[in-house]
């Protein structure tokens, strides 16, 4: 069992490892580089563009340097002391610009997995018991609609309701009055209240494909063999179908999470964009275009960091939940 | 009669699918009395365990089940299960506490999930005690009883720490925990091997004479069908086509279908050599079925004209000895075919 | 009659109810019942035509501007007349704008003075069809100087309509495209750990693992922005289509790998290798029949991905770049969500997506039920 664990961290460890040789590498796959970026765009707004300081610029960010020995610059100290590294493009350390950031995409996923649960299980439970209902084609074609909907335009959709309705702009996190405040309880609060939108708009997608992906499953788990044996023995049908069936869908849906997880990264980073949160998605896309490494390495590296260890704890979780698992892992 | 346990009278199980009506049972006739031995025999697909699930009534929720089946409880008046609600107090009382039932696959049987010991008390906790040490006792003392070693230590254990066999008499025990008055056992050995089953059968036989039980044993395999029953039912395609003692089937077996079946059993002996018998054609889906015996196209000795017309009934063409023949004249008496035979307007 | 059918009818044959079909047919009849499934193949090749011969169908060059027409609605297609006169051919009236000053916004009103009747086959600009005929006919239009806008147009006073069929093509394809190049690096991998297995099994497990686990837009965000900016529409193109299908491999390899292992064990494969057939006479006659359908299947349910992912790409400017044309670049004029709010049709791309992709789902969906034609009798 502990050998097992062990494996599994050092494997995590790997993959994290790898993410940040290949993420570094394909950032600066594309021809030029963050000066070349910057000295066009002080070209194009029409400034002077002073040599020197790009010269000096170059130095100090490493960019003369093999880009292997750049990686080296970025990963040693990341590593050892946790030093993200300055970013090129705000001239500024890296942690503290997406410090709050990835905690805002980590709370919006978060939330938006507990949504998709918690809609979706009663939802497909009533679906399959009443498979072929009115019900039951009213939410999978719902479900449909949802799946086939890309995030941005439901997030569009949503803003455009909003603003037609209600006369309001929807986005951001946060009111204007919590906007720079340090955290406290009252900030938090006020971020609860502005969950529910984007939670709701990140995760359709998820919650539709669960609904459909649980709904067969338990169509499936119906017609096993333990569930007749279940009957046979007289139980009572709504306790017979909660404690088999149910329980043994469970299993599919806890280690779901792990594929849920990069999925609902994904959906947050591109509705933040339409929405204009404060997440790390908007912040990475612009580090992207503009080549801004340090940046954009630390991004896409933390990110796998919280999908990874995602992954790893819904793991943990089947194993508890699935004495099979448990039994083929300890041996 | 007076100790009958279960009558069957011409029960029907039809189950409408999109492709057609689909008549897995298809009005058949039997009676089980206590403390008796009944074999219901006959290929993949005749319909046999839809019967046995109709009387359960576990068949699927769409499918339409008339007749009558009559329990005659230990104590209280006859039920017609077939009149009681699928999912009500009473069946469910009957389920597990009065019939018991044991599946083919000893495996899927389980749920993978929960230890033995859970699901077994699970079913005494139904129907016998409340108490959750008083059903561990009698699920441990069980276990014991169906020959596993160990027990208490097994009751904590899933059912993929245990060996087929185990498995299965596991299923036993959980059967037995309610002293049912009827054991239904669909193919309880089919899916052990064969030194397995001759222990499993052994134990049922035995189990048998300590809890007076009757078992309704359902099988393909006719072996098995000579070591554990006193009657038979040979099943076709939703209809029962002969039913008799286990003597007569073996060496008088008067449906042309029977001996079929009998004759392809392998044999070990001077003929040995011999190639092995097997019955043509294969068995028609009862989707749509045309009218007519059922065994029309692959019999030897059908009579066109007559057989693929008119089904023929279940009728004693012997003492105690029950054929749908009409190579019998008693069976085609029965059905007045003579004044049909001229008419061949092909009505049932 | 001849006296052949004579004797026939005497000695009528044995009828057996039933009737041997091939696993093909089996598919086939079953899907085939699933109307929906059946409905949306059609709809969906009807989309392929539409998409292929979209320049015959547009009304319009997807580049052509009208300068006096920014961010006209749709344009109202009439029956009755302002008099009530019914008229067979259906015919639009002249559009007439007028700039609201306190907004900026055009207003556009219908001009019942001058009407202009739909026309078919009409002559209107030249274009190529399928990259080789000079024509200029197109399916329908309204004769200059009345303009016939189905779907509004654009900021630029493009026909949107127009541009929609041209960008269906490119979103079309786009997905065929990166599924060809997915399907054959998933048939590569899934196939060489399946039928290998041991230590490249276990490496090539490792790496899907490792691809699924990361994030698949940032990916695909990175894989992008790889795409050199000077790269032509076609060059963005096919890259794009390589970054879809290198992030969309691994669910294919995963089908492959788990099909052709659990298929290695069936018995039939087992018989086959004991009566001496060869590897490749297993492979081709045995093991690839057996999951052809659930690669279909699979095939079918990826392209939404891909169309899905091209979309959510191009309208975050790193997928296709204009002047190209994909629903993906369409919606892009949608970003700004005052305009989208004013000008509503502009959304009409995002709902086009949306169709296809659940006509995709639904064919996906009938196709996987009818391929195991066995399991509901």
């Amino acid at each position: 069992m502990l050998n097992y664990l062990l494996r599994r961290l050092l494997y995590m460890a790997i993959v994290l490892l790898l993410v940040s040789v290949l993420s570094f590498y394909i950032i600066n796959l594309p021809p030029g580089s963050w000066i070349q970026n910057y000295a066009l765009e002080l070209e194009a707004s029409g400034e002077i563009v002073d040599q020197e300081k790009l010269e000096f610029l170059k130095v100090r960010y490493g960019l003369d340097l093999p880009l292997h020995e750049q990686y080296f610059r970025w990963i040693i100290p990341l590593v050892t002391k946790g030093n993200f590294g300055e970013s090129f493009e705000w001239g500024q350390p890296v942690w503290p610009l997406i410090e709050e950031r990835l905690f805002l995409t980590m709370t919006i996923s978060i939330a938006s997995i507990i949504f998709i649960y918690v809609v979706s299980v009663p939802i497909a439970l009533y679906s399959a018991i009443n498979q072929y209902s009115i019900g039951d084609y009213f939410f999978s074609f719902l479900g449909l609609i949802g799946l086939a909907t890309p995030n941005f335009l439901i997030a569009l959709v949503f803003m455009i309701i909003m603003l037609r309705v209600f006369g309001v702009t929807p986005g951001g996190l946060f009111s204007p009055e919590y906007l720079r405040e340090p955290w406290s309880l009252a900030r938090f609060w006020d971020l609860l209240t502005h969950l529910p939108v984007p939670v709701i708009v990140v995760g359709t997608a998820g919650t539709a494909s669960l609904i459909r992906i649980l709904r067969a499953q338990l169509l499936d788990e119906f017609q096993k063999q333990y569930v007749l044996t279940a009957r046979s023995k007289g139980l009572r049908e709504r306790f017979l179908i909660i404690k088999y069936p149910l329980r043994m869908a469970f299993n599919p849906i806890v280690s779901g999470i792990g594929s849920l997880l990069p999925q609902i990264v994904s959906g947050s980073a591109i509705v933040s964009i339409v929405l204009g949160l404060p997440t790390t998605g908007p912040l990475l896309l612009r580090a992207l275009i503009a080549q801004d490494t340090y940046a954009a390495a630390s991004m896409l590296l933390m990110l796998s960091v919280l999908t990874v260890l995602g992954v790893f704890l819904s793991d943990m979780l089947l194993m508890w939940l699935d004495p099979r698992i448990r039994y083929e892992r300890a041996n | 009669m007076d100790d009958v346990l279960l009558d069957v009278q011409d029960l029907k199980t039809y189950l409408p699918l999109e492709e057609g009506l689909l008549k897995a049972v298809d009005g058949i006739s039997f009676t089980i009395r206590r403390g008796e031995t009944i074999g219901l025999v006959g290929e993949s697909g005749c319909g046999k365990s839809m019967a046995v699930r109709s009387i359960m009534r576990l068949a699927p929720n769409f499918a339409n089940i008339s007749g009558r089946v009559i329990y005659h409880p230990q104590e209280g008046d006859p039920v017609d299960i077939v009149q009681l609600d699928a999912h009500g107090e009473r069946i469910r009382d009957i389920r597990g506490g009065e019939i018991a039932m044991i599946f083919q696959e000893p495996m899927t049987s389980f749920s993978p999930l929960h230890t033995i010991g859970n699901q077994i008390t699970e079913a005494i906790r139904v129907h016998r005690t409340q108490d959750r040490k008083q059903a561990h006792k009698i699920a441990i003392d069980l276990l014991g009883r169906v020959g596993m070693s160990n027990p208490s230590q097994r009751m904590s254990e899933h059912p993929h720490q245990l060996s087929g066999g185990m498995r299965q008499r596991a299923m036993i025990a959980m059967a037995l925990s309610c002293e049912p008055s009827l054991l239904i056992a669909d193919e309880p050995t089919t899916a052990l091997d064969v030194t397995v089953q001759a222990q499993v059968l052994q134990l049922m036989r035995d189990l048998q004479d300590e809890f007076g039980m009757s078992i309704l044993y359902i099988t393909h395999d006719l072996g098995v069908i000579a070591r554990m029953v006193q009657h038979v039912a040979v099943m076709y395609l939703g209809k029962i086509v002969e039913f008799t003692d286990v003597d007569s089937l073996f060496y008088q077996a008067k449906h042309p279908y029977t001996s079929a079946l009998i004759k392809s059993i392998p044999k070990i002996g001077k003929k040995s050599r011999r190639r092995l018998e097997s019955i043509q054609g294969a068995v028609p889906v009862p989707i749509n079925r045309p009218p007519g015996c059922g065994f029309f196209p692959r019999c030897s000795v059908a009579i066109p004209g007559l057989c693929d017309r008119v089904d023929p009934p279940l009728v004693q063409v012997a003492p105690r000895h029950a054929a749908a023949c009409y190579v019998y004249p008693e069976v085609a008496e029965a059905a007045n075919v003579s004044e049909l035979e001229g008419q061949g307007d092909g009505t049932r | 009659m001849s006296t052949r059918s004579t004797v026939a009818e005497l000695t009528p044959p044995v009828e057996l109810h039933y009737e041997i079909l091939s696993q093909r047919q089996l598919i086939w009849r079953k899907f085939k019942r699933h109307r929906v499934a059946y409905f949306c193949m059609y709809f969906l090749v009807l989309f392929y035509v539409l998409a292929i011969f979209a320049e015959f169908f547009a009304p319009y060059g997807p580049f052509k501007r009208y300068t006096d027409y920014l961010y006209a609605p749709p344009t109202p297609i009439h029956f009755v007349d302002e008099n009530g006169a019914f008229s067979l051919r259906p015919f639009v009236y002249k559009i007439t704008s007028e700039l609201d000053l306190n907004t900026f916004q055009r207003a556009y009103t219908e001009d019942t003075s001058e009407k202009y009747f739909l026309q078919f086959f009409t002559k209107g600009q030249p274009y190529r069809l399928l990259g080789f005929i000079d024509t200029d006919i197109h399916l329908f239009g309204v004769d200059e100087p009345g303009v016939y806008f189905p779907s509004g147009t654009d900021g630029l006073g493009r026909d949107l309509f127009s541009r929609m069929l041209l960008g269906t093509r490119t979103s079309l394809f786009v997905g065929l495209m990166g599924l060809a190049v997915g399907f054959a690096l998933g048939l590569f991998f899934g196939g060489l750990s399946g039928y290998y297995g041991g230590g490249i099994d276990m490496l090539i497990q490792r790496l899907i693992e490792f691809l699924q686990s990361l994030p698949t837009l940032p990916l695909w965000m990175a894989l992008a922005a790889l795409v050199p900016p000077e790269w032509t529409p076609i060059q963005v193109y096919f890259g794009i289509s390589l970054v879809l299908a290198i992030v969309g491999w691994t669910g294919l390899a995963r089908v492959v790998r788990g099909k052709l292992i659990s298929l290695r064990e069936e018995d039939y494969v087992l018989a086959a290798k004991l009566s001496g057939l060869s590897e490749r006479a297993i492979i081709t006659r045995h093991l690839l029949p057996g999951f052809l359908s659930y690669l279909i299947v699979h095939l079918t349910l990826a392209i939404p991905h891909m169309i899905l992912g091209e979309t959510a790409l191009s309208f975050l400017g790193l997928g296709i770049q204009p002047p190209a044309v994909s629903l993906g670049t369409l919606l892009q004029d949608s970003q700004n969500v005052q305009t989208v709010t004013i000008n509503p049709w502009l959304l009409l791309p995002g709902g086009l997506v949306v169709v296809i992709v659940i006509a995709f789902n639904f064919l996906g969906d009938g196709l996987r039920d009818a391929a195991d034609p066995y399991k509901h009798l």
